[in-house]
């Protein structure tokens, strides 16, 4: 593996440099306190903020798979047969400044849309994306839990890896693909020997802990969460959900979604021609888990802020053997009245924890 | 034959049959596979029967009330069109306020005693309580928002027309914001409806830097405790978040109390 180290204006002109050529997109901070994912166009055009910026409205796993994304067309020809093409055009894309929890949550994407039935939609577009991660040495908010859930120096599936190092404006880069090297070509950089000790030192300036933490090892959460009923913890927190789905929408593994069809009418209403397309979609809208005939298998707000919490650390962790939250903290930060998966978790443990006490 | 279309406007503005009028381009598409027997804003013809009839604007009067029945009673899908239709929109506010009281505030204290006395102004009373089309006949489907969306329209004709049931999902707007990726109403430091409120917009007023009012009406699971709750939290005060309330949904049930 090769590492270079390069200066703040280096590594911006660099990206300039890569988004004249195609698709590049990185975090840019919006009207009011977040960020969001845009296209670089021009210089000068927005801070490179890649230091300090919080997390962005939604993960940049979210590119990989776009909402209302149009997964085949059909027509009927003058015989009465059906003929399919795919439908959005897959295009190139580099995405920049992807923090560790994020990079971990597209890892995770990876592994649930290649098993069983391949998505093929979401492989394409994963197989075109060029991805430059960005290591934090300190927490990106008070929302912040990623060492807790085991995602921060995460590295699998970056291209390239950018720590910022202990001298001020100086950046290690680690090429891990060979995409990597194809993106480095054009930086103005040094040659790096001793990365390792380098990026040591810089991590070793990291608070500790670093944000928040779990009462209960992470190891031991899937446990508790798949046999506690926790009944009270929950319903506390559904007393102040609006069952909007936002929790989801913005979550790094949610990637539930459901189809639409439509037909053109093109002065007939033959269907002969139309689309299928593919939307997002939230478990903790009441909607979700209504099914033909009308029954609806988590009609209650608890039930179904329950049902995301074992998603992510005792449904999916049991089949691909990782927890699915990967403390990125979108959900508290996002949700109007503050519901955080985190302090969910941390009540259902301590929940356990007094019933232990009252028992002996 | 082709199903016959018809729309009627009771207390509205008329905007959401301007707002069709405006996407021609599917309007006419439309018209080869529909009669439109009766549209004001349109044509003028009349027919006995109607495949779907189309309800624009809340209801105030008792002779508002019996045409409407009668509507019914020869459609076979009725649809409410607009917030007007659906939850009473900006007029049912007047609900609200003692009759007598709104006269003085729209016409002076002389009118609020001339109703009270003169036999000729009695009818005008009749205006004073604003009720949805759904309090009164049965509704098929709802079309709903200040204007009604176009997209919505033509999802639910489409359906209708080729014999399928046609699906709107009962999701809060928030749903529609996060899919735009916008920036939370409360996190630019302004209110917004939208964790309450019907979705089925795009979120089109927050795209466009607004806030969302609700005028899609409260959802039926609308957490209003927390919502209140939420919005004292942004130092509101509880008149003014009553009142954002009672903007478009005050001809609802829930916001009568």
């Amino acid at each position: 593996m090769n590492a270079y180290t390069t200066q703040l204006e280096q590594l911006k002109s660099w990206f300039f440099a890569l988004a004249e050529k195609q698709s590049f997109f990185l975090p840019k901070k919006m009207e009011g306190v977040n960020y969001r994912f845009e296209r670089l166009h021009c210089v000068n055009e927005q801070d490179l903020d890649l230091l300090s910026y919080r997390p962005t409205i939604l993960p940049p796993g979210k590119h990989l798979f776009p909402d209302g994304e149009i997964l085949f067309t059909y027509h009927k020809d003058e015989q009465g047969h059906y003929h399919f093409s795919q439908g959005s055009t897959i295009e190139p894309q580099i995405i920049a400044g992807v923090r560790s929890c994020d990079l971990k949550g597209i890892y995770l994407m990876d592994r649930v849309f290649s098993d069983g039935i391949k998505d093929t939609h979401y492989l394409q577009r994963r197989e075109k994306t060029d991805i430059i991660a960005f290591n934090c040495l300190t927490p990106c908010d008070d929302h912040c839990f990623c060492e807790t859930a085991q995602s921060l120096d995460f590295q699998t599936g970056a291209d390239i890896f950018i720590s910022p190092l202990l001298e001020k404006d100086c950046f290690l880069l680690e090429v891990q693909s060979s995409r990597g090297d194809e993106l480095i070509k054009t930086l103005v950089s040094d040659k790096c020997v001793n990365a390792t000790e380098l990026k040591q030192q810089a991590m070793d300036s990291r608070p500790k802990p670093f944000g928040r933490q779990f009462v209960t090892p992470v190891e031991q959460l899937s446990e508790i969460i798949h046999h506690e009923d926790a009944e009270y913890v929950y319903q506390q927190y559904a007393k102040r959900c609006f069952s909007c789905g936002t929790c989801n929408l913005v979550c790094p593994t949610c990637y539930c979604f459901e189809t639409k069809d439509e037909f053109e009418l093109e002065n007939s209403l033959d269907q002969a021609k139309g689309k299928k397309t593919r939307h997002w979609d939230a478990c903790l809208n009441p909607g979700f888990a209504e099914v033909a005939g009308g029954h609806n298998f988590r009609p209650e707000a608890a039930a179904r802020q329950r049902h995301r919490v074992r998603r992510k650390f005792d449904y999916l962790p049991q089949r691909f053997e990782q927890t699915f939250c990967t403390g990125c903290g979108r959900c508290g930060r996002q949700c109007t009245t503050g519901i955080d998966i985190f302090d969910i978790v941390n009540d259902v443990c301590l929940s356990v924890e007094q019933e232990q006490e009252s028992e002996q | 034959m082709k199903p016959k279309i018809a729309f009627f406007d009771f207390a509205s503005c008329e905007g959401c049959q301007l707002a069709l009028l405006n996407c021609e381009d599917i309007f006419l598409d439309l018209l080869e596979l529909v009669d439109l027997v009766e549209f004001r804003e349109a044509i003028s013809e009349k027919s006995a029967h109607y495949d779907i009839a189309f309800i624009e604007g809340s209801i105030h009067r008792e002779e508002d009330s019996k045409r409407l029945v009668d509507i019914r009673s020869r459609s076979q899908y009725l649809v409410a069109l607009g917030a007007c239709a659906c939850n009473g929109n900006v007029q049912a506010r007047s609900n609200f306020i003692a009759p007598a009281e709104n006269y003085q505030l729209v016409y002076g204290e002389e009118a609020r005693n001339r109703v009270q006395i003169d036999k000729n102004y009695w009818p005008l009373w009749a205006h004073t309580r604003v009720r949805s089309v759904e309090e009164i006949v049965k509704v098929d489907f709802h079309l709903r928002g200040c204007p009604m969306s176009a997209n919505e329209f033509l999802i639910l004709v489409k359906a209708l027309l080729s014999n399928q049931t046609p699906h709107f999902p009962e999701n809060a707007v928030c749903v529609e914001c996060k899919r735009n990726a916008n920036e939370c109403v409360f996190d630019k430091g302004m209110s917004c409806l939208g964790p309450i409120a019907y979705g089925g917009c795009d979120a089109i007023c927050v795209n466009n830097g607004h806030v969302c009012d609700a005028c899609r009406g409260l959802l039926p699971y609308a957490n209003v405790d927390a919502h209140n709750e939420l919005m004292l939290s942004k130092g509101i005060s509880e008149e003014a978040i009553k009142s954002r309330y009672r903007l478009f949904c005050s001809a609802e049930k829930m916001s009568q109390d």
